[in-house]
């Protein structure tokens, strides 16, 4: 069988077009700083922290069942710890 | 506040204009840090979702430009500038030796996956025969990866790998000026039917941050 070479997407060009909202989604979602310890993250006496993850995985859910992803059919997982 | 991301202060940078929701973004100076911001409600309406990570991102991604940075998960929502600040006070020495270490770095995605096969999950005979098959898949991506780095040679300084639950993960740390001939040396390694490799970036180089605090 014929074997291929990677598909390739720059962020920051014209092709970025290509790039998926779940890259995006994964990017944003999956990689950063976590703020913890002495911080208040409430807002009107309501946990933001619970509030944003709730809503956040239901949308999240709600984006994925909308957007086609061609070569990539995954979902990013939350929490996942690298190899180094 | 929503906080974007942390750059070093020295940079100049010129600011994104508008952020998520359309609100303003803004520097907050804190000793040899800078911090970006911008109003938020705290509301997360479920249709906006992807129109407010889109808006996150361009705004990681037009100071990324200019900057080395480190992000912020989204939504990280902060309830005032004092705290904030607080945070950025307690963890300046880690942040700014990283912003340092990762100057004109930029982390390239590749993601090794394998394919349906297009035989129905139900047709194989056994769970031992299953988990064999899926066995030799993964590894084959795995064989996969290992080529990429081999024909990256040195233009990556550092790996990061990560599995997922249909292939492996690369990250790999790439210097800005090195990326053409990085993309070009590895666009040229050959997959295997029933194996996808998709390479996405430059991205802010979050897998090699390694301050010691997240």
């Amino acid at each position: 069988m014929a074997e291929k070479t990677p598909e390739i997407v720059l962020f920051g060009n014209e092709e970025s077009a290509d790039l998926t909202l779940l890259d995006l989604i994964d990017h944003v979602l999956n990689t950063g700083v976590i703020i913890r310890g002495n911080l208040v993250l409430s807002l009107a006496g309501v946990d933001l922290v619970y509030l944003g993850l709730d809503l956040i995985v239901s949308s999240v859910e709600t984006a994925l069942r909308h957007v086609s992803a061609p070569n990539w059919t995954e979902r990013p997982a939350l929490g996942r710890r690298a190899k180094r | 506040m929503l906080a974007y991301c942390i750059a070093e202060q020295q940079s100049q940078i010129r600011i994104p204009r508008r952020g998520v929701e359309g609100a303003q973004v803004q520097g907050i100076d804190v000793g040899m840090l800078r911090c970006f911001v911008s109003d938020f409600g705290g509301r997360m309406p479920e249709g906006r979702l992807p129109e407010m990570v889109k808006d996150f991102s361009q705004v990681l991604q037009r100071i990324f430009e200019q900057a080395a940075i480190i992000p912020f998960r989204f939504p990280t929502v902060v309830e005032s500038e004092e705290v904030l600040r607080q945070f950025l006070e307690s963890r300046s020495v880690d942040y700014s030796s990283a912003l340092h270490r990762l100057r004109n770095k930029v982390q390239m995605d590749v993601r090794v996956t394998f394919e349906p096969s297009g035989v129905p999950e139900n047709s194989v005979q056994s769970g031992k025969s299953y988990l064999e098959h899926r066995r030799a898949r993964y590894q084959e991506a795995q064989s996969i990866l290992k080529e990429f780095r081999r024909a990256s040679d040195s233009l990556a300084e550092k790996w990061v790998e990560r599995d997922t639950p249909s292939g492996i993960r690369g990250f790999a740390l790439v210097d800005r000026s090195s990326l053409p001939v990085f993309l070009e040396k590895i666009g040229r390694v050959p997959t295997p039917a029933g194996i996808s490799a998709r390479i996405t970036g430059p991205w802010p180089p979050s897998e090699f941050v390694e301050t010691g605090h997240e």
